[in-house]
C-alpha cells in the first residue's frame, strides 16, 4: 500500500530566526511612531507579521500588536495596504 | 498625576495662523490639573501623508504633546478634542515607565 502521510517539512520555507530583535536591544517599550521599524513587522497587506516570521518574542509580540494597532489609529500605518 | 502622550492630526488645509491658535488650544488643555498649569512640551512634526484618507483629506499636520496629567481628566480631554472639528484625529497614550 502507499505510503500516502505528508512528507516531513524540515528544511522547507524560511529558515527559522529565532532570535527576538527587541530581546537582543533590550527594549522596554516598542514606539509606535517609529514608523520604520513597525514597518519590518507588517506584510505587505499591512498585517502584522507572525512570531513564527519574525521570530519575536511573545511578551514583545504582544506590545509590538498594540504599537501597530496605535500607529493605525493616526493613520500611520494602513489598516489595510494595496 | 502621570506621563502622558498625545498625538493629535490637524486638518491640513488649515490657515496657518488658526493652525497655531489651535495648537496653543490644545497645549491649554493639557496641562495637570487647575492648580499646576504645566504646560506640555510640544513638538511639532508637520504635514505628513496618511496611510489612509481620513476625512477625504489625504494628508494631515501632526503634532505630539508629551506632559503629566491627572488621570481622573483624560475622559474630559478626550471629549473635549472629539469636538474640534479640525482635529481629524487624536491618540491619548500614557508612558510606560
Amino acid at each position: 500500500m502507499e505510503d500516502t502521510r505528508p512528507t516531513r517539512r524540515r528544511g522547507r520555507g524560511r529558515p527559522r530566526r529565532r532570535i527576538c530583535a527587541f530581546c537582543v536591544d533590550k527594549v522596554n517599550t516598542i514606539d509606535y511612531k517609529d514608523t520604520e521599524m513597525l514597518n519590518r513587522y507588517v506584510n505587505e497587506f499591512g498585517r502584522i507579521r507572525p512570531r513564527r516570521q519574525t521570530g519575536t518574542c511573545a511578551k514583545h509580540q504582544r506590545a509590538l500588536a498594540v504599537a501597530v494597532k496605535r500607529a493605525r489609529h493616526i493613520a500611520l500605518l494602513p489598516f489595510v495596504a494595496k | 498625576m502621570r506621563e502622558y502622550e498625545v498625538t493629535i492630526i490637524i486638518q491640513p488645509q488649515l490657515e496657518e495662523s488658526e493652525r497655531n491658535s489651535l495648537i496653543e488650544q490644545v497645549s491649554d488643555l493639557l496641562v495637570p490639573g487647575a492648580e499646576d498649569e504645566t504646560k506640555p512640551a510640544v513638538n511639532e512634526w508637520g504635514l505628513r501623508r496618511m496611510a489612509y484618507p481620513i476625512q477625504k483629506f489625504t494628508e494631515g499636520y501632526y503634532v505630539l504633546y508629551e506632559g503629566s496629567l491627572d488621570p481622573s481628566r483624560i475622559t474630559e480631554i478626550e471629549r473635549s478634542m472629539q469636538y474640534m472639528e479640525d482635529v481629524l484625529r487624536y491618540l491619548v497614550i500614557r508612558k510606560e515607565s
